[in-house]
């Protein structure tokens, strides 16, 4: 009969063991999360159209050095590049196409890092978190004590509400992606909703 | 009494079962058959991408110096306040180098880490989001200019990770990770060593997983973004007037 109890201690161990080291495998696996699991092939990919990106930017700034010597087209060109920067500085109304993703229910700083981080890597050209764009005098999301989001100067309550302008199909198309942010958001915070919509108009 | 004890073995069996099941299927990252030879062909097809890459951002780096220049030696003066105008949103964008009082914090993997091949160490690595939150708090403390290992961080810089790589504006970087900051040290510090602003990365540097240095610097220069920059989806709402 002692025999028995040994036994039946020694199982006890061995369950409680495997509880513990399930726990935790699931712990790490939540630590890893923000980040997600790609492989090589991604990486070269991603490599890849950066060059590609890198060289399109050369031959658009090459075009640029080359009409400012040009007496004639050097006004034009100032002005263009005036336009442009303009619209990349966060201080003057855009529009354009592209899409919203109100998020309903409580996120944490990070993940709202995570989220804005992964418009922009998938294209985004500009994006605004509740109506406020993020152009580089305005990045950075605050948490204040009680758990709120604050963002130059503003609070943030839910529902938060992203807009990005850029190409919304394609936008869209990558943050659904298995394994991608929006399946990350909704595993690692259970009440959360998320809907995405594509806009021909956006405005910021 | 034997029977009970039958059922009472039985049950914790099909526990310890399915334990393992959902051990064994825990979606971890799993080390591949032939780490060192996709390491080895990883490298090589690398080299090329990143030799470009440096390659392409010089040129970049060296076209916008060159149109600036051009733009500061142009004689017209009906354009004078129009060159002042873009001046001052090339300085907004990040185009223009940026000298003055700040930080830098050096983000080292731990001494154990493993970087490449089979047996990566996830805790030990300096992580994507390591970057992200220490940038973000960057931002949040009003820093004039930000770069991670002399890459201009603008606030549409992405930093990603593609496995145990990092990308900064989808470049490549290799630890130590450097991130210089020019602004107010003393609020980038502050909120820096606030534990509970980043506290996963205090934690581990505590538990030396990671190492995590700071130090303030009277004089620095941050230099301009390499990366490109799209406005193929962007127009502004007044397209009239300069």
């Amino acid at each position: 009969m002692a025999y028995r109890k040994v036994y039946i201690a020694l199982v006890a161990v061995v369950l409680g063991f495997f509880i513990i080291t399930q726990g935790r495998s699931f712990e790490n696996a939540t630590e890893i999360l923000r980040d997600g699991e790609d492989n090589v092939f991604q990486e070269l990919k991603i490599l890849k159209e950066k060059n590609v990106a890198l060289r399109r930017e050369i031959e658009d700034l090459e075009a640029v050095s080359s009409k400012l010597t040009d007496q004639n087209l050097a006004i034009s060109t100032i002005k263009e590049e005036i336009a442009k920067y303009k619209k990349l500085s966060g201080k003057y109304p855009i529009f354009g196409q592209g899409l919203v993703i109100t998020v309903k229910n409580e996120i944490s700083t990070p993940w709202v890092i995570d989220l804005v981080n992964e418009l922009f890597s998938t294209g985004a050209e500009a994006v605004s978190l509740n109506g406020v764009r993020i152009v580089n005098f305005t990045a950075g999301i605050d948490t204040l004590p009680q758990g709120q989001l604050l963002i130059n100067g503003s609070i943030l309550s839910q529902p938060y509400t992203f807009q990005a302008i850029g190409d919304g199909k394609k936008l869209l198309e990558i943050l659904q992606l298995p394994g991608g942010i929006i399946d990350r958001l909704e595993a690692n915070f259970a009440k959360i909703s998320i809907n995405i919509e594509i806009k021909d108009v956006i405005q910021m | 009494m034997v029977k009970k004890l039958t059922i009472v073995f039985g049950i914790v069996g099909v526990l310890i079962g399915v334990m393992l099941t959902f051990q064994f299927q825990t979606s971890m990252p799993l080390s591949l058959d032939f780490a060192a030879d996709e390491a080895l062909a990883r490298e090589n097809l690398f080299k090329e991408f990143l030799d470009e890459q440096l390659y392409l951002q010089d040129r970049i780096i060296n076209l916008r110096g060159e149109i600036s220049q051009t733009e500061a030696d142009l004689n017209i003066q009906s354009e004078t306040a129009n060159l002042e105008i873009l001046e001052s949103l090339k300085m907004e964008v990040g185009l223009s180098k940026v000298h003055g009082i700040g930080l830098t914090i050096t983000l080292q993997d731990g001494k154990n880490a493993v970087r490449e091949g089979a047996n990566v160490s996830d805790k030990d690595l300096v992580q994507a989001s390591d970057i992200r939150d220490l940038i973000n708090i960057l931002f949040a403390s009003n820093a004039d200019a930000i770069a991670i290992n002399d890459q201009r961080v603008i606030a549409s810089s992405a930093i990603a990770s593609v496995g145990t790589t990092i990308l900064v504006n989808n470049a490549y970087i290799t630890p130590p990770f450097l991130i210089s900051a020019v602004g107010d040290s003393d609020i980038m510090l502050q909120r820096i060593l606030n534990d509970s602003l980043l506290k996963g990365l205090h934690e581990r540097n505590k538990k030396q997983n990671i190492l995590f240095k700071i130090v303030v610097k009277n004089i620095m220069t941050i230099p301009i973004y390499s990366g490109d920059l799209k406005t193929n989806y962007l127009n502004l709402v007044n397209k009239d007037g300069l």
